[in-house]
């Protein structure tokens, strides 16, 4: 049972890696629920469900009677009373589409002012991301774009690695310091640096002396093979041996 | 989804725009002229009815009887005609003609003081001694032009060697008519009408009328809605269940003329977010105070008739809802402003959340980032074998949200909170509170009614979110006296609200009593106007229903989001605009 949370700036390769690592933790035989909290969401393509099975997922936060009926309040009311501590258990199993043992769950957009705000669906969402990460027996990967917003110290503490990724480019790694800042805060104690698109030693070099005080769990090669499988609709960990190993070494250094 | 929400949207302002039109049923501050133009062996008679509405007839009835003797006598009615006369434009070969008065009919003065205003004046035009020739006869009615409902009526006579050509009338407001006619027996006609140039206006519509033609009318029906009533009441052509079926359409159709509380409803629930049963009770209220309103004037009026005319009553009876109104108005927007009154939350708390046989822990927007570690800590096991031992189902963490989505200065978020936070804790059922706002404690000791709860900061940690569960665990079964509403419907403010609405006079219901009073036909009298107001009662339900969906459709939209923060002070601000406007509308009366 591990808790992995991963985020990094946009375009760094996140939800690729995070897709590979998802698809490594579920080849050992664990059951995993992917968490997809990005606000723009699009790991289900990257662990290669159908589009057809896509098309139908509804976000979590956008279930308004499931909202209503568990936290007791009307979808949209401020100013009237909800509970906070909805009952989300069973959400993992019931809500979530499966592939294999990979369970996928879309969350969507956190509404409103994000962190301070406490609105029904918000609740719900943050109740559930707090079960992920503290109740749930299963492993969790979550692909988050700050990792702020879905959870605060009492749930971040459980988290047992955020990944912060990153690309061989001074902008990527300035913002893996402010990921790594509000982390911190939260409470999250094994923060790991992933450096994607490497391409060769001269890369690995300049994330490695640019980030010396980050746990650097590995690197990932700059492939031309993630392009072929987006195009395809194909799994990258199926069709790429090299990404395979790649993840599969990271791992070793994680865990 | 959008589509919907237009459509509806659409419904809603169609309903409100239905308002403008004044409809043929709100007589009582218009008057009816019937003008009927007949072209007879020894001239022109001109027949004009007048049907004044009940505000008019007091003005009517100080010419009618300049001697005060309170009876219309032959002088009165003769010095009536002139000042109607003087209000006609009447030309016979563009030669102006004066009408010679040949007879009137009128109602009593009992009746006009009960409201029932009818007078029917004659008049004979003689034709012009070159007869044989093509003439032209204009008519043109100036007199109350600003409030009058004109139809006209033109025939020539069967048999009678006078007969129409044509007649060019102004078909949409009826105020006007020139008529060419002529000797039949002459052969010059024809020719000469062929040689007439068409000077033809295009917004007047020429309508060739046959010899001997059935009289030009608008139905009865269109005449008068209440004021048919009236007639109806009048003449003892009395089938009850007609009657109370026109009363029942006629009420609904009144709604939608100003006034009767429809606009307040309707900003009402859209500022309060109201529900259907809302919508329900208060279209209901109004239309219970209406008819209320209504007999218990209705009996004073009817009373005090030889003293006060009842339409001087009325506008005193506007000019004293509008006042309260105001009031109302004005307290409201004071109330928000120094944050007495919840924003939604005085009528729709959803206090249900709250359950009796479970840990109740407040949590406000403040401490948003306390509620992670209570609910981490509920789970724990300790404290599930603690609540099995108190006999409690389970902990229950409550919010009422953060205000972050409600724009509105910061101080009177904070008194709202404050207030919204006290009126869970009256229920009896919270067993802690977290909150950051420091001066709640002590809001909270002032006021002595409240239960003594405990109240947390923040929570910075587990150990503090399981000490607080521990206390609330320990206190749980020493609190009594629950009283967790169901629903959060607040008829503390629907009633006044209601009332205000309804207390507006409405002249044409009070007509239709103050005329059964004045016939005998007290109890007729009084089921008419209950029937009228559930007709009204239907329209303002219906209006309040649709606004209602509308309301939940849209609400889920990040503009009405925006605004909906601001909702309640235009709601105020609406309700002292509609006071003023029924004072300054009635203060000159």
């Amino acid at each position: 049972m591990k808790k992995i949370a991963v985020c990094g700036k946009g375009g760094v390769g996140k939800t690729t890696f995070a897709s590979l690592l998802i698809h490594a933790l579920a080849d050992e035989g664990r059951t995993v629920y992917a968490i997809d909290a990005d606000p723009n969401p699009t790991l289900a393509e990257a662990l290669g469900f159908s589009a057809d099975t896509i098309s139908r997922i509804t976000p979590i936060i956008e279930m308004k009677t499931l909202i209503e009926e568990r936290t007791g309040a009307k979808s949209g009311e401020y100013g009237s009373y909800f509970k906070m501590n909805p009952t989300v258990k069973d959400i993992p199993a019931e809500y979530s589409v499966k592939k294999g043992n990979i369970n996928y769950l879309m969350m969507g957009c956190m509404r409103g002012a994000g962190k301070g705000c406490a609105c029904a669906e918000n609740a719900m969402l943050r109740s559930l991301v707090t079960h992920l990460m503290v109740k749930e027996k299963e492993t969790v990967v979550m692909d988050m774009v700050a990792g702020t917003e879905h959870m605060g110290r009492g749930t971040a503490k459980a988290v047992d690695s955020l990944i912060v990724v990153v690309e061989p480019g001074i902008r990527s790694i300035k913002a893996a310091r402010e990921f790594s800042k509000m982390a911190g805060v939260l409470g999250i104690k094994n923060i790991h640096v992933v450096g994607n698109k490497v391409n060769g030693l001269d890369d690995e070099n300049y994330i490695k002396s640019n980030m010396s005080d980050f746990k650097i769990a590995g690197f990932m090669p700059l492939n031309s093979s993630a392009v072929i499988a987006e195009r395809q609709g194909a799994v990258l960990f199926e069709i790429s041996q090299k990404m395979r190993s790649s993840v599969q070494n990271i791992m070793k250094n994680i865990f | 989804m959008h589509n919907k929400s237009v459509f509806i949207l659409s419904l809603v302002l169609i309903l409100l725009g239905i308002t403008s039109v004044p409809a043929f049923c709100h007589i009582n501050d218009e008057v009816a002229m019937r003008t009927g133009i007949f072209f007879e062996d020894e001239g022109i008679a001109l027949t004009l009815e007048i049907d004044a509405g009940m505000l008019f007839g007091q003005y009517y009835l100080e010419i009618l009887d300049l001697d005060r003797d309170e009876i219309f006598g032959t002088e009165d009615v003769q010095k009536f005609s002139e000042f109607v006369v003087a209000g006609l434009r009447l030309r016979i070969n563009d030669l102006k003609v004066l009408p010679e008065f040949a007879g009137a009919s009128c109602a009593s003065f009992e009746e006009f003081v009960a409201g029932f205003c009818y007078i029917k004046l004659c008049y004979i035009i003689p034709y012009p001694e070159d007869l044989d020739r093509v003439c032209t006869f204009y008519y043109e009615n100036c007199l109350e032009a600003e409030i009058a409902i004109y139809s006209l009526s033109i025939s020539d006579t069967a048999g009678s060697p006078i007969s129409i050509i044509k007649e060019e009338r102004n078909e949409i407001l009826q105020d006007s008519v020139t008529i060419t006619f002529s000797n039949a027996a002459s052969t010059d006609v024809q020719a000469e009408v062929t040689q007439q140039p068409s000077q033809e206006p295009v917004e007047v519509a020429v309508v060739e009328v046959e010899s001997k033609a059935q009289p030009v009318m608008l139905p009865e029906t269109e005449l008068a809605g209440s004021a048919m009533l009236i007639n109806r009441l009048k003449t003892g052509e009395v089938n009850f269940l007609v009657l109370i079926v026109l009363a029942v359409v006629i009420g609904f159709l009144h709604a939608f003329t100003p006034g009767h509380g429809k606009s307040l409803v309707g900003a009402y629930l859209v500022a309060n977010r109201g529900t259907a049963s809302q919508a329900l009770g208060l279209g209901l209220i109004v239309t219970l105070t209406h008819t209320a309103s209504i007999y218990v004037f209705g009996g004073l009026a009817s009373a005090a008739a030889y003293f006060f005319m009842p339409s001087k009553i009325v506008p005193v009876m506007t000019v004293v809802s509008g006042v309260l109104v105001v009031i109302i108005g004005i307290w409201s927007a004071v109330r928000r402003l120094i944050g007495l009154e919840v924003d939604h939350a005085h009528i729709l708390p959803n206090l249900k959340v709250l359950k009796e046989d479970h840990i109740n822990i407040l949590v406000d927007g403040s401490a948003v980032e306390s509620s992670e570690f209570l609910i981490i800590e509920a789970e724990e096991d300790w404290v599930q074998k603690q609540l099995q031992a108190a006999g409690a189902e389970g902990i229950n963490i409550c919010s009422p949200g953060c205000e972050t989505h409600n724009f509105m200065p910061a101080i009177a978020a904070e008194r709202q909170n404050t207030q919204l936070v006290m009126t869970a804790v009256e229920t009896g059922a919270v067993d802690a509170i977290v909150s950051r706002r420091s001066g709640l404690a002590e809001k909270m000791q002032n006021k002595k009614s409240l239960p003594n709860v405990d109240i947390y900061l923040s929570l910075d940690s587990r150990i503090e979110a399981a000490e607080l569960l521990r206390q609330a665990l320990s206190k749980y079964n020493d609190r009594d006296g629950i009283t967790i509403p169901e629903e959060g419907l607040s008829w503390k403010k629907l009633i006044p609200l209601g009332i205000a609405g309804g207390a507006v006079p409405c002249p044409d219901a009070l007509a239709i009593l103050l005329v059964s009073v004045s016939l005998g036909r007290v109890a007729l009298g009084l089921g008419i106007v209950f029937a009228f107001s559930t007709g009204l009662a239907a329209a303002l339900v219906l209006i309040g229903m649709t606004i209602v969906f509308s309301n939940k459709l849209i609400s889920g939209t990040s503009g009405y989001r925006k605004i909906a923060g601001f909702l309640p002070y235009f709601s105020a601000l609406f309700l002292i605009g509609l006071g003023v406007y029924m004072i300054i509308n009635n203060i000159g009366f």
